[in-house]
């Protein structure tokens, strides 16, 4: 198990030096010089201030210089100053991963609490002689949530809950006005938890029934009842343990695209998250951020994607002695 | 007795709490200003406990209209807002403020006092530098409304009088040959730690902001000095009140430069020296200005929080507490800020969007409304395109534009159409200088220019056809409404246009973008924002900047911004901006299109009304709210 | 004649039916099967694929997947009427007084738990002993099986087995609770030939060992000769023929049980080319009015499409269900 990890962590060093020269030449590739664009949105007509600010962000050095230099500089932990806001490129990210970590947490933990649990307990009333509402709803449900967009119901529910009920805020990560508690942030988070994980809840559920529904049929889970074994160890043991796998696989990656922050919801909310920030910086050529989340995003998807893996080696063994 | 008509849209500030200035007892003279805003019928009075009244009528001559109004006299100290909104014909609704001028002719504007302390949430959009609370070092105008709570300058521009007013200065002087500027400063202004506000303070400011050699202008970045640096010599001490900037070159403009431009706020000096100029500005801690309130939270992206400074020089602040809360940029922010108002979780909304106004002004206990923000929108025009050398072809084209039906089906009152060079209400404003949606003028131009119209239905002279584009930036798949509606208009009146598309990302590349003088025929929505200063719309008008993209180079317009330079006359300068008028009018620089507006809306509980308060050197976007 | 005939069986079966209701038939998996086994016995279940065999076994546990339903007969184990026995009760039988082994050895144990763990588990649904006590007993099961270091096996993950072991390992776990009945449904099937003689063998010593009985499902005619001491062929949901093994094999009596045993290919007689059965097992979702052979029979007459046989003894203990003996009766 060790050696395995190690193994794959080594694997993942090649991988980010590449995604380190991707985007670093993406951001030179694109157009439009970032300086002129910032002060160009705030009317500044001022050539000395661009060449100045073209100094301190070091875009006169030529590309190999500044490659390097910001290389080298991500290794100090020192990720540059943003044009646009003026902060430390680092604090900004920190700031967007945090929001952003609490909402995709949340979303994760919705899909694992209710897509999970529904698409196991839809698997095990599978074929049983109950009421055909329920099991039509059961099966029916997750394809509702999949095809109907998050954004769209994320738009309703604060039209409903935030402005006609007023039970829950319509946006933001806190209200100024009350304590800044765990409570409150927890009431901030439901309606875009909601928003972002529904269409995974949806998917979640149906990939939990359906590889539920399968394993249900392997010898195995006949083994189990033939042994004698009460239904809830033939299920939540033996039958849950094997479903795991690809679910697993799927809650990492979406974990993985949530912590690359989902632009659409953030926007609707108002959600200073990653997601927010990668788009506008890219929007507005803000080099430093762009390059700084792009890293940043990219190495999160790879330590992940290498966290689902040995959680696939400990779930299945077969992995693991492959 | 001072009376001034003429309209400008409304006035005042969060931070013009910050403008208020009060303490004196007797009551001198009073100001009327006289606002025409969209349509609204409201008659209001706002009581006022403790009132003495006393009745003067006058007779206001806004276009048709005719005002009556009661002036209501408040005993010393106690506040002081009368508000009299009434119906007029061609429903335009007239707000008419009154001022109360003090001795020592200093403007107050009155307030109502707060009954219930209180806090105040105000939702922003912003999506730049949220963070500064040192008015010197702002970038985005949106964070101006909380910087400039929290810092001041020496003067305030007002946009609605075109004149500067006091503030930690109580007078200036700008000297006859126009080569410096003295400023008397305030008594008793203290900084936020105590400190009294001196001179010194001043001279260290000043160098800070301007001068590129001293050791505190180099870690900060003053994205709005370029104004004035290329003006500033030194800053001198005169005696424990006063202060002279001299210049290196006459500027008629200089106190509206160093009293007021959005860079000349003033930093505490021991703060910055400690702290440095990034970290004073964007810590609460280190932070310590003059202003109204006194910042105590600011969480990134989230919120500033500011409680009332007790000690500030003018009238008690309004609020407790007043909290900013930031939100995104952009349509979905803008909605998210509209959705927390209507939750009740905001109490004010800033920059409120034209798609909402519907669910705004239907919701009861909501008040909205959208006013003029003194930025001119405009299609650039390229006076070397062969078919633009003609003046008369780009007042034709200029003229084709129907601006007022485009705007009317498309932003309802949220957007004022304007085919003229100069703002509404503004004495600079030259009326007659304007460029209407004719269409018989544009046939009788286009006549005059040597064209007729062929069998195709287009212009011709000799080989040359009436035939364009009008660029824009953006998908190809979907063209902005504006500039197709244009496009039609044109084909219409006999012009051959087409729309040309191009990518969003070149926009600013001047040499080979769509505004590139090889490339650029029509187009490309430019924004301009220049009240008060006749260089900035000179730089605008004219060949070889930044923003001026019509290569036009007139030679009289030229010598009147040189004169205009050196022109401490008032009247004179008026004559002279409403002579550059003329001659952009002839020559069209650009095609005006719209005067574009803010929206704003607020909670009736909490806030009887919101207005622009135009209260600084370039961009008049900070904002009053008159509470309950 | 059987030497079990004064015994009381340790299963009788009489007159099961199961179907499966589908939304668009009525599938008559078993439909009518009678049948008794005696302590210590190991029967044959022969048939081909789809015949019933194996739902006759899932019904017998009473792990008949839904839209499967046993819908008449009753299955009486041990003088208890299965039938009527609560879940909980149908699982202290289950792999304690009855227990079961598959075809897919591998696919029979979970991928994701230990070979050990498995078996402990199994121990422990039905004695009360400690973890180490059920290991120590699991060690001594593999050995039983004649799975060499079960030390170091009972750790490993079914992956790690071969077939043949893995099949071991599944036999140690039916014998766990030492049964009275073990349901070998087509044991060898998934095994190489070598191993599938390995395995038979070990059935038949573990049977002399524990007395139990062994009701084997297969397709495969040899095995049954080699190891069962009585023989029923299913066809269609039904019994065809029942009877002791030497006698079903050496009189054949249903013209399929004679077909099953002229597809088999003689090893002693290489040479002698073989009969393949032609045509396709009967369609059992609906009621047929004659013999469900019919069809395919070589020996028909008039009476097979109309009419429906019955099971009917013609010798001692050898029973068949086909028109042409009814006369002899």
């Amino acid at each position: 198990m060790t050696r395995y990890i190690a193994r794959r962590l080594l694997s993942v060093i090649p991988l980010l030096i590449a995604v380190s020269l991707i985007v670093f030449g993406m951001s030179k590739a694109l157009p439009g010089d970032p300086v002129a664009i910032f002060l160009q949105q705030a009317d500044i007509a001022n050539p000395e201030l661009v060449n100045a600010m073209r100094d301190k962000y070091g875009l006169n050095d030529p590309l190999p210089v500044q490659y390097w230099t910001w290389l080298s500089l991500m290794f100090q932990g020192d990720m540059g100053e943003s044009i646009r806001r003026g902060e430390r490129v680092s604090d900004l990210l920190f700031r967007g991963m945090r929001n952003t970590f609490s909402v995709a947490t949340a979303s994760v933990a919705l899909v694992i609490v209710v897509g999970w649990t529904m698409g196991v307990l839809s698997a095990v009333v599978h074929n049983r002689a109950w009421p055909q509402a329920i099991t039509r709803f059961l099966a029916q449900a997750p394809v509702l949530m999949i095809s109907i967009p998050g954004f769209a119901v994320a738009v309703f529910m604060v039209l409903i809950f935030g402005i006609s009920l007023g039970w829950l805020p319509t946006s933001g990560v806190s209200n100024p006005r009350e304590g800044d508690d765990v409570i409150d942030l927890a009431k901030h988070l439901i309606l875009p938890t909601i928003g972002l994980a529904l269409a995974s809840v949806g998917g979640n559920w149906r990939l939990a029934r359906n590889t539920m529904i399968e394993v249900l049929r392997e010898d195995y889970i006949r083994m189990a009842h033939a042994k004698g074994l009460p239904l809830w160890r033939v299920y939540f043991v033996h039958g849950l343990r094997t479903t795991l796998v690809p679910l697993l696989t799927s809650a990492g990656l979406l974990f993985g695209s949530l912590l690359t922050g989902s632009f659409i919801l953030e926007y609707i909310f108002a959600w200073p998250g990653i997601g927010l920030l990668l788009v506008e910086s890219t929007v507005n050529r803000d080099v430093p951020v762009v390059m700084g989340a792009t890293i940043l995003i990219a190495s999160l998807y790879i330590v992940l994607n290498l966290a689902v893996d040995i959680l696939y080696a400990i779930v299945d063994p077969r992995v693991r002695y492959a | 007795m001072i009376l001034r008509s003429g309209a400008a849209a409304v006035a005042g500030g969060v931070g013009a709490a910050a403008l208020a200035a009060c303490g004196e007892a007797e009551v001198v003279e009073k100001t009327v200003t006289v606002t025409v805003t969209e349509v609204k019928e409201v008659v209001k009075e706002v009581p006022v406990e403790t009132v003495v009244t006393k009745e003067v009528v006058k007779e206001v001559p806004v276009e048709t209209v005719v005002t009556k109004e009661v002036i209501k006299e408040v005993p010393v100290v106690e506040v002081r807002e009368v508000e009299v909104e009434k119906v007029v014909t061609q429903e335009k609704v007239v707000e008419v403020e009154v001022e109360k001028v003090v001795t020592q002719e200093k403007v107050v504007e009155v307030m109502v006092e707060n009954p219930k302390a209180d806090s105040l949430v105000i939702g922003l959009p912003v999506t730049a530098r949220v963070d500064d609370l040192d008015g010197s070092q702002v970038y985005e105008f949106q964070t101006k409304i909380h910087a400039f709570c929290t810092s001041e300058s020496l003067l305030l521009y007002d946009y609605q009088t075109q004149t500067l007013k006091p503030r930690l200065a109580e007078s200036w002087e700008v000297a006859p040959d126009a080569t410096s500027v003295t400023f008397t400063l305030r008594e008793g202004v203290t900084w936020h730690n105590g400190d009294p506000f001196t001179p010194e303070d001043v001279v260290f400011n000043f160098n800070r902001i301007f001068r590129d050699d001293d050791p505190y202008h180099a870690e900060g970045t003053f994205y709005y000095n370029g104004f004035a640096q290329p003006f500033y010599g030194d800053t001198e001490v005169l005696d424990g009140r006063t202060v002279r900037v001299n210049l290196t070159q006459p500027d008629a403009l200089a106190a509206e430069k160093f009293g007021a431009l959005d860079s000349s706020y003033m930093a505490h000096p021991p703060s910055v020296m400690e702290h440095g100029n990034r970290e004073y500005s964007t810590d609460v801690d280190k932070y310590v200005g003059t202003g109204p309130y006194i910042p105590v939270e600011l969480r990134p992206a989230e919120l500033v929080r500011m409680v009332r400074n007790e000690n500030w020089w003018g009238p008690k602040p309004d609020f407790d507490e007043l909290i900013f809360r930031l939100f995104p940029g952009g349509q979905a922010g803008a909605d998210a800020r509209v959705n927390a108002l209507l939750a009740g979780e905001v109490d004010v909304a800033l920059y409120t969007p034209a798609t909402r106004r519907n669910d705004l002004f239907r919701t009861p206990g909501i008040g909205a409304k959208w006013f003029s923000n003194f930025v001119l929108g405009y299609f650039y025009i390229n006076h070397t395109f062969p078919l633009f050398q003609d003046n008369r072809v780009r007042q034709a084209v200029a003229r084709s534009f129907d601006r007022v039906s485009f705007y009317e089906a498309t932003a309802g009152p949220t957007v004022l159409p304007w085919g003229r060079f100069w703002f509404p209400g503004s004495p600079y404003l030259n009326d007659a200088a304007e460029l209407d949606y004719d269409p018989a003028q544009v046939a009788s131009l286009m006549q005059d220019a040597g064209f007729s119209m062929g069998g195709d239905g287009v212009w011709a002279n000799g080989d040359m056809r009436a035939e364009f584009k009008i660029q824009y930036s953006g998908d190809p798949g979907a063209p902005p409404d504006r500039e197709t509606f244009w496009m039609q208009g044109l084909n219409d009146l006999g012009f051959s246009v087409e729309l040309d598309a191009w990518d969003p990302a070149i926009r600013a590349d001047f040499d080979s973008g769509p505004f590139a003088q090889q490339n650029l025929n029509v187009g490309g929505w430019g924004v301009g924002v220049f009240l008060g200063d006749p260089a900035f719309a000179y730089q605008r008008w004219t060949a070889g900047d930044f923003f001026a993209l019509s290569y036009m180079d007139n030679a009289e317009m030229n010598q009147l911004y040189q004169d205009i330079l050196v022109e401490a006359d008032a009247d004179n300068r008026t004559s002279k901006v409403h002579r550059m008028q003329e001659i952009a009018a002839d020559q069209v620089p650009w095609i005006p299109s719209t005067v574009s507006t803010l929206g704003a809306a607020w909670r009736e509980e909490k806030v009887t009304n919101v207005t622009s308060g135009a209260t600084q050197y370039s961009y008049p976007w900070l904002y009053k709210v008159a509470p309950v | 004649m059987s030497v079990t005939a004064t015994t009381e069986p340790v299963l009788a079966v009489k007159d099961l039916h199961t179907h499966f209701f589908t939304k668009t038939a009525t599938v008559r998996a078993v439909n009518g099967v009678s049948f008794s086994i005696y302590p210590g016995e190991i029967v044959g279940l022969v048939g081909e694929s789809g015949c019933g065999k194996s739902v006759t076994a899932m019904s017998i546990l009473g792990l008949v997947d839904t839209p499967g339903r046993v819908v008449n007969g009753t299955i009486t184990f041990d003088g208890r009427d299965m039938r009527r026995m609560s879940g909980g009760q149908l699982r202290r039988v289950r792999g304690h007084e009855i227990a079961m082994i598959f075809q897919n050895p591998i696919g029979a144990l979970n991928p994701v738990f230990s070979v050990g763990r498995q078996l402990v588990e199994a121990i422990r649904t039905h004695q009360r002993v400690g973890r180490r006590e059920a290991y120590q007993q699991a060690v001594g099961l593999l050995e039983r099986v004649g799975i060499p270091d079960p030390e170091q096996r009972l750790p490993q993950y079914p992956h790690q087995f071969s077939g043949g072991m893995a099949q071991r390992v599944v036999i140690a776990m039916a014998l766990a609770n030492r049964p009275k009945l073990l349901i070998a449904d087509e044991p060898t099937t998934a095994l190489d030939v070598t191993i599938q003689a390995q395995i038979i063998d070990l059935l038949a010593e573990l049977n002399q060992e524990f007395g139990m009985a062994v009701l084997h499902i297969t397709h495969n005619m040899a095995l049954v000769a080699e190891s069962c001491a009585r023989t029923i062929v299913m066809y269609g949901g039904k019994i065809a023929e029942s009877g002791e093994t030497p006698a079903v094999f050496d009189d054949p009596k249903h013209p399929y049980t004679q077909a099953l045993l002229a597809s088999v290919p003689d090893l002693d007689q290489p040479d002698q080319a073989i009969d393949p059965l032609e045509g396709f097992p009967p369609d059992i979702t609906r009621e047929w009015p004659g013999c469900e052979f019919e069809p395919r029979c070589s020996q028909r007459f008039e009476r097979c499409p109309v009419e429906n046989p019955q099971l009917r003894e013609v010798d001692v203990g050898h029973a068949v269900r086909c028109h042409l003996y009814e006369a002899a009766t």
